[in-house]
This record gives C-alpha cells, sequence and structure tokens, in this order.
C-alpha cells in the first residue's frame, strides 16, 4: 500500500500547487469580479472594453499618442481647456486672453482639487508642460516647439509665451494634463496616479484593467457612475460575445461585418460620430515611378473608391474628402477622383509607363481595421492597369523604421488628428524639412507655415483650404476612407456619447 | 550525490547564461529599434536619435552587455520602455496568471488522459483504442487559437455559461486550460497506453495474475506507479511548451499572463521585458527538471542507484 | 533537462526496434490515402483552378458556399475580399505541404546528422551539442520562432528556417539516444573490428537501424509544423498574405467566424484531416517497429 501512497501523494503536490496559484488569480481579481456582479444592484458600475489596451496613464510618455492613454487621461486628468465641436469650452482655465499674438494668459479657477485634497495651481500647470517638453520619447514634444516659456505668475495665473505665434494653442492645450508639480516626477506615480478629474484610479495593471472609481468632490459635480472599470479584450470574437452577452456595458472598434449582428441584439445600441482616424496611402515622390505627378494621378483614377468603402468598411467608413477628416479644424471639400481605369492607363502611358511597372507597398498588420483586405483591393486595382504590387507587410517596429527612414515605395496606414487641429498632420508630415514622403512643394510649405503661426481661425481655415488643394491635386497620396467611431452600447447605459478623438469622457454616464 | 548537484547547478547556470546572453543579442538584432516605436509613426530621425541616446542604446554593445551583465547579476533588468517602471516587476506581476493557466491545464490534461490511456490500454488496437487514439490526434490537429475562438462562440456566446474573456475566478480559467492543454492530451494518452503495456510484459505482472489477484487490482497499484515515470519526465519538459503555447492561448482568452507580456514587448522592442522574462522562463525551465529528476528518483529508486 | 531520462525513455524504446518488416501493410496503405490525395492537390492542383492571388470582387465577399457568381459557382463559399475558398483552399495546399516537408528535411537533416555525431563520438562533442540544445529547450518553441521570424522577416523561405531551427532539437535527442543503443550492438563492433572508417560505420551500420524511429518522429514532426506555422500565421509572423498556407486562411478568417463560418471552418477541416492521417500513419509505424504492442 506505500506505493499507492506515493503516487497519490504526488498528485496532491499537483493539485495543490494547482489550487494555490489559482488563489492568487482570484485575490487580484476580486474587484473586477465585483464591478461585473454589482450591474444587477443599485450600484453604478460600468465594465468597459477596448481591442487595445492601456499602455501607460503618464500623460508625458511614449504612450501620450495612444487614444486608450487619452481615454484613460480623460477620466482622470483634467486640461485648460476642452474642445467641443469648432469651439473650446472652458475647463480648468475660467478665461483666456491674448495680450499679444506670442502671448496668452489663462486665468485658472481657484476650486479644484486633486484627488488627494491638495490644491490645484498655476505652478502645476507650468511643472506639467515643463515636463512634456521635457520629456524626449513622447511624440507630442513636436506641438511644442514654438514654446518659449510658461509662467505661473500667480496661484490662478499661467502665462504661456511662444517663439512664433501659435494658431494651434487650444487645441493642443486639449491633450495636456496636469498633474501635482511635486509628485508627478516620482518614479512610481503613473503605477497609480492622481489627477483632479471625475474618477480616481483604484488600481492599474498595463494592458489588462484600469479599475476607477468616482470622484466625490469633482469641482465640476460629482459622476454619476461609482466606478468604471476598462478592460482589454484583443480577440474580436471574444470581445463582440462579451458586449452580447453584457459581461461588459461598451466597447468600440467594432468590425463592419459584426454591426449587423450586434444591431439584431435588442439590449444594444450603436453609436458612431466621424472619428480624426483615417486612411492614407503615401507615394515616395523622391523616387521614380512616383516623382511624377501623372502616375500618383493615375494611381488614383485605376482605384474605385466608392466601391472599396462600402464593400469592405459599410457603415464603419465614410469616402474622405480631403487630405484630412472632415471633422478637423481645416478640413474643405475637393473634387473627387472618379473611377477611370482608362484615364489612369492614358496618364501613365504619358508618364512613360504605358506597359505599368513593379512597386512595393509596405504596411504594418495592425495599424488599422481590415487593412489587409484594404491593401489586397487595392492592389486588385491597380493590377488592372498594368501596375504589379509587392506586398510587404510588416511587423510594426520594422515598418516604423523604414517608414521614417523613407525606405519604401508606397505607405498604407492610417492616421489620426489627435488634437483636431490641421496643423497635427498637415504642419508636421507634408512640410519639405520633414521629408516624410519625399514630396516638396515651396508654395505649400508657406501656406502651412503660415497657418501655423496665425492665430486668426479664419485666416487659418483659409490657408489649410489652399493647402489641401495641393495636397489632393497633387496626389502626394491616396485619401481612400475616414473610419466612423462606433461604440456598440448596452442599452441600459445612458449618456456615452462617441467622440471623435476615441477617448469620450464617462463624467455624465449613468444606468438605468 | 553532493557532487552531482554542485555539477548539476553549474550546468544550470550555464544554461541560464546562455540563455540570457542569445536573448540579448537576438532582440538587439530584429530590425526595428525601441526609440522609433515609442515615438510612433510621426516622428522625425532627429527625435529618434536623440531618444535613443538617452535610453543608452547608442553605446556600443559590448559596453552594453557588459552593463547588462552586472545587472543582472543584482537581480536588476533594467527599466521597461513601454510600460515604465522595473521590467522584473512586471514579468513577475504576470508570472502567477501564467502558471495558474499552466498548472490547471497540466491538471486537465491528467485528468483526461489518465482513464482514456488505461482504458486504451486495456484491450490494444481494440475498438476502444482506435476511438481513443483518434480522438486524441483530433485535439492536437487543429490549430489552438481557432478551437479557443470556437469554444468562446459555443459556450459564452450560444450557451452563455462561461464568461468570454479575462480572469477572476474558476469559470474564467476553464476554456483557456481546456484549450492549453488539448494538444498535449494525445501525447500523454500514448505514453500512459505504451508506459502500462510494457510494464504488463514485466515478470512481476505475471507473478500477480498467476496467484490470482484481479486485474484491475494490478493495474491501478503496481503497473500505474511506474507507468508514471514516463510521464512525469515528458511533463516536466513539456512545462516549456505549456508556457509556449499559453501565449496564444492569452490572446485569445484575454487571460493577462506572461505571454501576452513578452510578445507586446517583442513586438514594440521593450528589451529589458523580454530579456527579464526570458530569464524567468529559463530558469523555471531548470529548476523544473531539477524537480523532476529528484522527483524520477523518488518514484523510481533504481534512478538513485545510478546518479550515486 | 538532464539528457539521462530522456535516453532512459528513448533506451527502452530503442532495443525493442527491429528492422522493419517488407511485406504490403493494407492498414498503412489506407491511412497514406488521404495523405497522398492532399500531395496530388498540393502538385496538379494550382494548375487544373484557375486563381490569381491579385484579383479580389469586393462586391461578392462572404458569400455562403454554393453561391453563384455570374456563371461560375463558388463551392466553398467566398472570403473577405471576394475570392473563391476553395481555390485559396488549393493553392493554401501547395504552401502548407511545402512549408511542412523542407521544415522536417532541413530540421530533421540538421538534427540528424547533429544527432548521430552527438551519440557516436561521445565526450565534448556531445557535451557541446546537448548543451546547445539544452539552451534551445529552455526557450519555448513558439517564442524562439517568434524572435527568429522578427529578424528574418516574412517570407515562405523564412518561415521554413524559422521552424526548421526549432525543430532540429527532437531529431537530434531522437537520433543520438537510437545510436547510443545501436553503437554497443555486436554488429557495429564486428564493423570496427574488420577496420571500417567512422563515416561507413555511421552511415551503413547504425544510421539503418535508427530509420524507423526516425519515422515515427517524422510523421509526428510534420503535424506540429502544419499548426505552428499557423500559430505563426495568427500573431502575424507567418507566411505573407500573397502565398497564403491553410494556417494563415484560418487566422484571417477568424474574425468572421460568427458571421462567415466556411473562410475559416474550411481550411480547418482540410488541416484536420491531414494531421489526423499523417499522426495516425505515425502509429501505426509505431506499432510496425514495435511487435510487442501488438499483441
Amino acid at each position: 500500500m506505500k506505493k499507492v501512497n506515493l503516487l497519490f501523494l504526488f498528485l496532491c503536490i499537483f493539485v495543490l500547487i494547482a489550487s494555490g496559484c489559482a488563489g492568487i488569480s482570484s485575490d487580484s481579481g476580486t474587484s473586477t469580479d465585483g464591478a461585473s456582479e454589482g450591474k444587477t444592484s443599485k450600484e453604478q458600475k460600468m465594465t468597459v472594453a477596448s481591442d487595445v489596451g492601456i499602455i501607460s496613464l503618464d500623460p508625458y510618455g511614449s504612450a501620450h499618442g495612444e487614444p486608450s492613454t487619452i481615454l484613460a487621461a480623460t477620466q482622470i486628468y483634467d486640461t485648460l481647456v476642452i474642445k467641443d465641436g469648432d469651439t473650446f469650452t472652458p475647463s480648468l482655465a475660467k478665461e483666456w486672453k491674448q495680450p499679444d499674438d506670442n502671448t496668452w494668459v489663462f486665468t485658472l479657477r481657484d476650486d479644484v482639487t486633486f484627488h488627494d485634497g491638495s490644491k490645484l495651481t498655476a505652478k502645476d500647470v507650468k511643472a506639467s508642460l515643463d515636463q512634456l517638453v521635457q520629456r524626449k520619447e513622447s511624440p507630442l514634444t513636436v506641438l511644442w516647439a514654438q514654446l518659449d516659456s510658461v509662467e505661473a505668475t500667480d496661484d490662478t495665473t499661467v502665462t504661456i509665451k511662444t517663439k512664433t505665434p501659435l494658431g494651434n494653442m487650444l487645441y493642443n492645450l486639449t491633450l495636456l494634463f496636469i498633474t501635482p508639480a511635486d509628485q508627478a516626477t516620482k518614479d512610481d506615480f503613473f503605477r497609480k496616479p492622481i489627477g483632479s478629474g471625475p474618477f480616481k484610479v483604484v488600481s492599474f495593471q498595463p494592458e489588462q484593467d484600469l479599475v476607477l472609481s468616482a470622484n466625490k468632490d469633482y469641482w465640476n459635480g460629482a459622476p454619476k457612475l461609482d466606478s468604471v472599470t476598462v478592460r482589454n479584450i484583443p480577440e474580436t470574437a471574444a470581445r463582440m460575445t462579451a458586449i452580447e452577452t453584457g459581461e461588459i456595458d461598451a466597447t468600440w472598434t467594432i468590425p463592419a461585418d459584426q454591426i449587423n449582428q450586434l444591431k439584431q441584439n435588442k439590449d444594444i445600441k450603436i453609436v458612431d460620430t466621424p472619428s480624426y482616424f483615417y486612411y492614407f496611402n503615401w507615394f515616395n515622390s523622391s523616387q521614380k515611378p512616383f516623382d511624377d505627378v501623372r502616375v500618383r494621378q493615375a494611381m488614383w483614377y485605376a482605384i474605385d473608391t466608392k466601391a472599396i468603402v462600402n464593400d469592405l468598411f459599410g457603415d464603419t467608413a465614410e469616402v474622405m474628402k480631403a487630405p484630412i477628416p472632415s471633422s478637423v479644424f481645416g478640413f474643405s471639400e475637393q473634387t473627387p477622383y472618379e473611377y477611370n481605369p482608362e484615364k489612369a492607363k492614358q496618364l501613365l502611358a504619358e508618364a512613360g509607363y504605358p506597359n505599368g511597372f513593379e512597386t512595393r507597398m509596405i504596411w504594418s498588420k495592425g495599424s488599422g481595421p481590415q487593412i489587409f483586405e484594404l491593401q489586397k483591393a487595392l492592389a486588385s486595382y491597380w493590377d488592372k492597369i498594368g501596375v504589379k504590387i509587392i506586398p510587404d507587410q510588416l511587423e510594426r517596429a520594422e515598418w516604423i523604421e523604414k517608414l521614417t527612414a523613407l525606405d519604401w515605395n508606397m505607405d498604407l496606414q492610417t492616421n489620426a488628428v489627435i488634437s483636431g487641429d490641421a496643423d497635427y498632420t498637415l504642419g508636421r508630415l507634408y512640410i519639405s524639412q520633414a521629408n516624410r514622403n519625399g514630396y516638396k512643394n515651396e508654395q505649400l510649405d508657406d501656406l502651412l507655415v503660415r497657418a501655423k503661426q496665425s492665430t486668426d481661425s479664419a485666416q487659418r481655415a483659409q490657408l489649410y483650404d489652399q493647402a489641401n488643394k495641393i495636397i489632393w491635386d497633387e496626389a502626394v497620396g491616396i485619401f481612400p476612407l475616414q473610419l466612423k467611431q462606433i461604440y456598440a452600447v448596452r442599452s441600459n447605459i445612458k449618456g456615452l456619447e462617441a467622440s471623435p478623438s476615441g477617448a469620450p469622457s464617462f463624467h455624465q454616464v449613468s444606468i438605468d | 550525490m553532493a557532487n552531482y548537484l554542485i555539477r548539476r547547478l553549474i550546468y544550470s547556470l550555464f544554461v541560464i547564461w546562455g540563455a540570457i546572453t542569445i536573448i540579448f543579442m537576438v532582440v538587439r538584432v530584429i530590425p526595428g529599434d525601441p526609440a522609433a516605436v515609442m515615438l510612433g509613426s510621426n516622428a522625425t530621425q532627429e527625435q529618434i536619435h536623440a531618444l535613443n541616446e538617452s535610453l543608452g542604446l547608442n553605446e556600443p554593445l559590448f559596453v552594453q552587455y557588459k552593463d547588462y551583465l552586472l545587472n543582472v547579476l543584482r537581480f536588476d533588468f533594467g527599466e521597461s520602455f513601454r510600460l515604465g517602471g522595473s521590467a522584473m516587476a512586471h514579468v513577475l506581476e504576470r508570472l502567477p496568471f501564467t502558471f495558474t493557466l499552466a498548472f490547471t491545464a497540466i491538471l486537465f490534461a491528467i485528468i483526461i488522459s489518465f482513464p482514456l490511456g488505461i482504458q486504451a490500454a486495456r484491450k490494444p488496437n481494440g475498438l476502444m483504442d482506435k476511438v481513443i487514439s483518434f480522438v486524441s490526434l483530433f485535439g492536437q490537429s487543429l490549430p489552438t487559437f481557432w478551437v479557443g475562438i470556437v469554444l468562446i462562440l459555443i459556450f459564452s456566446r450560444l450557451l452563455g455559461i462561461l464568461p468570454s474573456a479575462g480572469s477572476g475566478s474558476i469559470l474564467h480559467l476553464i476554456m483557456p486550460a481546456f484549450t492549453l492543454c488539448l494538444p498535449f492530451i494525445g501525447m500523454i494518452v500514448r505514453l500512459v497506453r505504451s508506459g502500462i503495456l510494457e510494464e504488463l510484459r514485466q515478470g512481476y505482472v505475471q507473478t500477480a495474475r498467476s496467484k490470482g489477484l484481479k486485474q484491475n487490482f494490478i493495474l491501478y497499484i503496481h503497473v500505474l506507479r511506474n507507468a508514471l515515470i514516463p510521464v512525469v519526465t515528458v511533463l516536466g519538459l513539456l512545462l516549456g511548451e505549456f508556457i509556449g503555447s499559453a501565449i496564444i492561448i492569452e490572446v485569445v482568452f484575454s487571460w493577462p499572463g506572461l505571454g501576452r507580456l513578452l510578445i507586446n514587448s517583442i513586438l514594440y522592442r521593450d528589451y529589458a521585458v523580454v530579456q527579464a522574462a526570458i530569464a524567468i522562463i529559463a530558469g523555471i525551465y531548470i529548476i523544473l527538471n531539477l524537480i523532476v529528476d529528484i522527483l524520477y528518483g523518488y518514484i523510481d529508486p533504481r534512478v538513485r542507484m545510478e546518479e550515486s | 533537462m538532464d539528457d539521462l531520462n530522456v535516453n532512459r525513455l528513448l533506451d527502452s524504446e530503442q532495443e525493442i526496434i527491429p528492422v522493419m518488416k517488407k511485406k504490403i501493410n493494407w492498414k498503412m496503405t489506407l491511412l497514406s490515402l488521404p495523405i497522398v490525395f492532399f500531395v496530388l492537390i498540393a502538385i496538379f492542383g494550382p494548375m487544373m483552378v484557375e486563381y490569381n492571388p491579385v484579383q479580389t470582387d469586393t462586391a461578392h465577399r462572404l458569400l455562403p458556399p454554393g453561391s453563384e457568381i455570374g456563371d461560375s459557382t463558388a463551392w466553398l463559399g467566398t472570403d473577405q475580399t471576394g475570392q473563391d475558398v476553395l481555390a485559396q483552399l488549393i493553392h493554401g495546399a501547395r504552401i502548407s505541404l511545402y512549408v511542412a516537408v523542407a521544415t522536417v528535411l532541413i530540421g530533421g537533416g540538421i538534427g540528424v546528422i547533429l544527432g548521430l555525431l552527438s551519440g557516436y563520438f561521445g565526450g565534448w562533442v556531445d557535451t557541446i551539442i546537448m548543451r546547445i540544445a539544452d539552451i534551445q529547450l529552455s526557450f519555448p518553441a513558439i517564442l524562439l520562432a517568434i524572435l527568429i521570424a522578427g529578424v528574418l522577416g516574412p517570407s515562405v523561405t523564412n518561415v521554413i528556417i524559422t521552424l526548421s531551427i526549432t525543430r532540429w532539437v527532437t531529431f537530434a535527442r531522437v537520433i543520438r539516444g537510437a545510436t547510443l543503443a545501436a553503437k554497443n550492438k555486436d554488429f557495429v563492433d564486428s564493423a570496427r573490428v574488420i577496420g571500417a572508417s567512422n563515416f561507413r560505420i555511421l552511415t551503413k551500420y547504425i544510421l539503418p537501424v535508427c530509420l524507423s524511429p526516425l519515422l515515427v518522429v517524422v510523421t509526428v514532426q510534420i503535424g506540429l509544423v502544419i499548426i505552428s506555422e499557423a500559430s505563426l500565421s495568427f500573431l502575424g509572423l507567418g507566411t505573407p498574405p500573397d502565398n497564403a498556407s491553410w494556417g494563415l486562411l484560418i487566422s484571417l478568417g477568424r474574425d468572421y467566424i460568427s458571421t462567415a463560418w466556411w473562410i475559416s471552418v474550411m481550411p480547418g477541416i482540410a488541416l484536420a484531416i491531414l494531421v489526423v492521417c499523417v499522426g495516425f500513419l505515425g502509429d501505426a509505424l509505431r506499432d510496425e517497429s514495435d511487435p510487442y504492442l501488438n499483441n
């Protein structure tokens, strides 16, 4: 019988180890579990899920440009101003004025406190902007290249001086999140940061769960929800299942082919809005054959943009009418390129390529929804005019390296005008000095610089209109479609508005 | 015995050194650099260069390697570029989840395959044997990610009895653990089957039979224990594979384990996290094998004799 | 892993592996039929079915099996870009089988050579080869594949290289075990006595003895390689989209599984049939070579 005991002992060890580990996970998981159980009671607990996890809560770090980080930051921190359609509404800043073109003076509210009870003052604003400008790893530091100085004149007054007039100042400020000056430089601060926003951080595991609880003392009124959990469910099938079964209350980034299925579910409503996200296919204008404008235009005439967008994207996207999405400041409608393969062939022949040519197209797998299908459809149309595409799907890291080194013929990607202002993309990507796609045009440079430095919005709109026309007519790239922000929301959730930047505020959301 | 343990220890250290050195080299050979990924597609070459400078990635490779080894000796794997904070802390935070998943999967595998293996061995090449080997082969013939998705659709969407994603309760564990163990069941069933068959040929079984002991009794008591030896060995070896397959399962089921962290860290060139994770996985692999060896000697005294 | 354990396992198998019987085995022939069918499809299918991987037809996407498009019928439906699933499947067969066979040939070849050297010469040759194998085994294979695929970039050739690197160890270990068992056998000793060179002993005497376990490993590995390639595709590191393997088809179709199941289920079925058949063939081979298991 001793031998039986040995076997038994051995199995016991396995069971013990396994159950011990399971304990760990259920302990750390209780907070999220509680959130989903609470839905049946009167407690206002909401769980949402996205396909891309929140990497970091640091609004000055390398993840700052990521929509997931901006979403989290919108709940935890405040900004000086908030963009509301085409205008700006006060938030931390009660009012602002411009004594001269290079100076902005902001007057802050005096009743705002951080989650730990300390007062938010002009010093914190200065420290936050200083930190953003100094951090080398932030992709948004460049927005502030013209910054001269920022001073805390007194507790409620901030003076920002720029080297040249900065037309997009207010847009940039919508991405400047304020953290407490004396704490934000500490090493572990962003593991569980504090801000002044409507929600406090309860716990945060990168790319897993962010658990937030209501800030009852919020200066703009306590949020209606008691807590919010933001989960990460990368696999589409799992995420769609979770919203259908009610495991989660809302999710976004819905594939076009799933929308109809979700619409049939009476417990789910679909909320959408045009977004700041769009696709472009750039040509490397510094190399043959794309140094010839006729070739670039031919490529555009060769594709049936409307058919591609309708067939592949359905309700999730619209055909683009300018090099920037329609929801962005600086948008102006351009003449569409019609589908005309004959004209395309003729243009190619004029440019000296009567039999077409072979060219390499790069893209990164995770760059946007259905990028693989879009690439295939484009290649199919180009094949018909004799342009053979060598597809080159790259890993993100490699793609970025090739892209920035201009080591490509064509580049398909999504892009976002995160600040909501044309300068963010047009001003940075199409200026000759940046040399992002090999296209150089002094007239365009002049327009873009003038638009950046003007603080008169009517004048800026007019300058961007001209810039749009040049980029569009010269076919620096093909701009096929702008994506919509689409949210699938359980019907008992009220007040969740889709936001073009992909970062809706949960402040006004409630559960019936 | 002490001599043997010391030899094993030195050898284990050598394997760990090899693993962390190879990983150091490989992550640096992969095209794409961390600064470019961090700054995103809108960055300029100057920005990328400045960031690489401040990350210390412009130093000669040898200098980086020297610093790396010295820090590793202090169990310091550096800071995560992407997530911020200590790389090892991130790895250790995720490790228990992957462990839970892997151990549950092994438990499932044992619970499922032992009875199957015993049944199959009762009548070798009989109908039951054929059915069992078909089922277990079928289990390993489909990609796990696909099986996982189908399970989600059936058990979460259609039947609504299991949660589709995430962690937090035993229920969350069932589908990922089952998906993970599926490809290994066939192998274990076969090990159990052949182990039993081989044991049945041994003299002591014949003796026991001639004494008139009931067949079931012989099977369970004597034979199983000896048939366990190859299974234990292979399970020890397989834990590495379990963790490897868990990488994919974790993505499908949003299980917050090490695998997802590792994949994303590789994709984003987060060197420190990749190095820390590999060091941990290699370390676990070594320790497990040591345990397997000891267990092995415990189950089969003959081994102890040979070692000493 | 201390190689002692593995060897003990293998040793016990080696002793009972005689040379294969030379008579027609109907069971094996039957099991081979589907495999032969797939191989024929892989070789001749692409010549018979018209398929242009570049041509998409977005107006006819996601059509269920049996749909009529103009005067042709999509027997297995169309995929997310409007391409015919059946045609893709036939072309995918070529890629998948090519990857599997090439990987087993290259990875297996390297493994066999290193295993023979390691087992036959022992000493420092054995130590070096087996320590390298140990270091490699301390990485999960899929992880190693991810890293190597990252370095090499996506192409069919690179997938083969990647998978070969992750597979050689298994072959080396099995062959090493078989060599260890064989090298002290009488017939090898007598060869040595009559002055045969090491090369001759390895190729003429030891290698033939290793063939039987090798065949078993090959059949298991072919299935594993096809599945591994699918896993790489899932992570976006498999074959490039213009040379879609079954694994990639399954992976790309998974987002549509609740609305257009046929895109990933059809290649899934093909894959399952192939792997099951190859697996059974391996079992049959093993039974063949192990007389004790037959009675």
